[in-house]
């Protein structure tokens, strides 16, 4: 354990009450590592039809959370990779009957969405569930406990109700929906809270809606006057090239600041028994990681790829922090259940977004 | 021995802890009392497989667990007690010749797939469903686009029935396992357009009845949809692309943003180019089809430069594609008009027509 910063004293073992400590998340995960895993598992996948991938996402996962660390330990990920394959099998026979009714007749497309839309509650509990029950920090379980009609509230009710509020409602929908994420999260026997409120949400996408408004109207409005250029398709063309770069990057900016605010008003409002999460993202290196990350990969044709991962969950991890008011010694585990993988595979198949 | 941290299970109490082999028998015991926290024999524990050098785990049956990253001390441990099977993975990940043989068969691997494997695999399960269910799902297809956007040809009903027998005239019946079939719809935003379903139905839209000046250039149309029937380019199209889109799931395996914007566009490229390919083989088609009965091949050319001067949206039809310069050829679906040009020779026909 000589890797992690002793970012506490000796005096773990003694609980006090009134000093609360800050532990920091530490990320020792490097490049040049997962560049070396990753392409031994797309290697595996490739050569087994697709059958290795589900021991590939569960080394991937262990080298993630066995590099991340917390107070002198780090994290664990216990998912049987043959658990994981049933459910990469049942949501790959799914799709394969979706793809063949949808060459049958393409009015199936639609009946397919709807169903997947209902189901989503379920594939989502049961996907955080899975996950949930499969990480361990310190030997104790996560677990998540969230039912399906909960869910189905959350993410089907609710959001219905946009039609009729024009999207008014919105941000309160998503602050439902990561309260009922983290109200449900266990780790031991001790529940995880979300403290936000409502009004957290309202502030920040009303700023987010302001910038996307105004940005539209700086951007476009001298696009109208564009009209003019018609008979000169090449001077529109150039004025589309000062336009549209200006819209992408200005929009890229917003989408970003969005990024980042929501995980920090997440993490900071999350507590676990009396300890507290906090999250100081910035925008800027956020930023200057997107950007980074995405030339690096197109430069190296998608070689840069696992270098993007690490250095995304390096600058996640380093600005989280855990405030806690005794020491970490004292969680009990509790009984888990096992959970299929079916949910979360599905899910990862059609690319449901859980969103934690 | 090996240092690390030692865990109950019960709780979270982290134990600073030494642990030792004697014999068949484990002992692990706190680091600075030397307290023993743990004492079990050698057969009732798991070690996981490395993963890099993140930290290493030690489960015990009881519920315990020892935490190390001493991962070369684990590894003699687990040399001595518990041979793995997966240490060969750890051995891949850590020799740079192997990366370079690996990354390299990686490259030829999905070349020979996206060359060879992915076309040659779709075009035998396309011929191996049986043709019924081919009539059916091209019947389906039909209704839902003529609900979507097409709508009741404006054509005279005369002239409907003299295009569809001048076309079926020309085929035997016999030689093709599809019932083929001709429709005429008015295309709207489809425009001057023709395509063909898996069923064996061909419909060409009035607009382009209306742009073609002599018969023979429909004719050249529908010996190059006829190739798409053949040849099942429809199926053959949909497997492709589920195809990829299962191998795309399967290796990046994250449904992230980060992750769909890597495979977007190189999928998205490819698809194109699977569909160029497409063409070729109807226009080879149509190609032999003229030949073999005699008919002018210009007249292809003269309809697709017509189709090219008229079109202006970029639907996706028999060669209503714009293609403003050459150099976009490989973005492209369908086969440069010059290379059309060099396979059918020069425009038969020459004229104007008012859409």
């Amino acid at each position: 354990m000589d890797k992690v910063e002793p970012t506490i004293n000796s005096s773990e073992n003694s609980s006090n009450h009134l000093t609360p400590k800050e532990y920091e998340f530490d990320f020792t995960g490097s490049g040049s590592e997962y560049f070396r895993i990753w392409i031994v598992n797309i290697l595996l996948t490739i050569l087994t039809l697709g059958i290795y991938s589900a021991w590939a996402k569960v080394r991937t996962k262990r080298y993630f959370y066995g590099n991340t660390h917390l107070a002198q330990s780090s994290f664990d990920y216990l998912a049987n990779p043959i658990t994981i394959l049933k459910g990469r099998l049942i949501a790959m026979a799914l799709l394969i009957i979706f793809i063949g009714l949808r060459s049958l007749n393409p009015v199936f497309e639609a009946f397919f969405f709807l169903a997947l839309f209902l189901f989503t509650p379920w594939l989502i509990v049961r996907s955080l569930a899975f996950n949930a029950l499969n990480s361990a920090y310190r030997n104790i379980r996560f677990n998540f406990i969230g039912r399906t009609g909960a869910a189905a509230k959350e993410y089907i009710a609710f959001p219905l109700l946009v039609f009729f509020t024009f999207g008014l409602i919105f941000p309160y929908i998503r602050y439902r929906q990561t309260r009922f994420t983290v109200d449900n999260h266990l780790f031991g026997d001790q529940h995880f809270k979300f403290n936000a409120t409502s009004g957290d949400y309202y502030k920040l996408f009303a700023i987010v809606f302001v910038a996307m408004i105004a940005i539209s109207i700086i951007g476009f409005m001298p696009m109208a006057s564009l009209g003019e250029l018609k008979d000169d398709p090449e001077a529109m063309m150039a004025a589309m090239a000062v336009y549209l770069p200006f819209i992408y990057i200005a929009m890229g900016l917003v989408g970003v600041y969005a990024q980042v605010k929501l995980l920090n008003l997440l993490f900071s409002n999350v507590t676990l028994a009396d300890h507290q999460f906090e999250s100081s993202l910035k925008v800027g290196p956020m930023l200057w990681l997107h950007i980074s990350n995405l030339l690096g990969i197109i430069v190296t044709l998608g070689l840069f790829y696992p270098w993007a991962k690490i250095r995304m969950a390096r600058y996640r991890l380093e600005q989280l922090n855990f405030i806690a008011t005794t020491d970490l010694n004292s969680f009990t585990a509790s009984q888990p259940e096992n959970v299929s993988a079916t949910g979360d595979e599905i899910g990862e198949v059609f690319a449901v977004d859980v969103g934690f | 021995m090996i240092q690390g941290n030692f865990f109950g299970g019960s709780d979270s109490k982290r134990h600073t802890a030494e642990l030792t082999i004697s014999g068949d028998t484990i002992i692990v015991h706190e680091a600075v009392s030397q307290q023993v926290l743990l004492q079990i024999e050698s057969a009732a524990l798991a070690i996981n497989a490395r993963v890099g050098n993140s930290i290493r785990a030690i489960t015990f049956n009881n519920g315990s667990k020892f935490e190390t990253n001493d991962n070369a001390a684990v590894d003699a441990l687990q040399a001595q007690i518990a041979p793995s099977k997966q240490q060969w993975l750890y051995w891949l990940e850590n020799h740079y010749p192997m990366m370079f043989a690996m990354l390299a068969s990686i490259i030829v691997i999905t070349w020979l797939s996206i060359q060879y494997g992915i076309p040659s695999s779709a075009k035998w399960v396309a011929h191996q469903v049986p043709a019924d269910l081919y009539y059916d799902t091209g019947e389906q297809t039909l209704k839902y686009m003529d609900k979507a956007m097409l709508d009741p040809s404006t054509l005279p009903i005369e002239r409907q029935q003299a295009l569809r027998e001048t076309f079926l005239s020309l085929i035997d019946k016999k030689e093709h396992d599809l019932p083929v079939r001709i429709e005429f719809r008015q295309g709207n935003i489809m425009g001057a357009n023709a395509f063909a379903l898996p069923s064996g139905m061909i419909v060409f839209t009035d607009e382009l009845v209306n742009l073609a000046c002599d018969d023979q250039e429909l004719v050249a149309i529908f010996g190059h949809e006829l190739g798409h029937i053949e040849h099942r380019h429809m199926v053959r199209r949909v497997l492709q692309s589920s195809i990829i889109a299962i191998a795309t799931v399967m290796l990046i395996g994250d449904a992230t943003f980060l992750g769909e914007a890597i495979v977007a566009l190189p999928t998205f490229f490819l698809e194109m180019n699977y569909s160029r390919d497409f063409e070729r083989e109807a226009d080879a088609y149509a190609l032999s089809f003229m030949q073999q009965r005699d008919i002018t091949t210009g007249f292809f050319t003269s309809i697709m430069n017509r189709l090219e001067l008229t079109s202006t949206d970029d639907i996706e039809a028999v060669g209503t594609e714009q293609e403003p310069n050459n150099s976009e050829g490989y973005f492209s679906t369908h086969p440069l008009t010059e290379e059309r040009i060099k396979q059918f020779g020069e425009a038969e026909t020459y004229c104007s027509t008012v859409l």
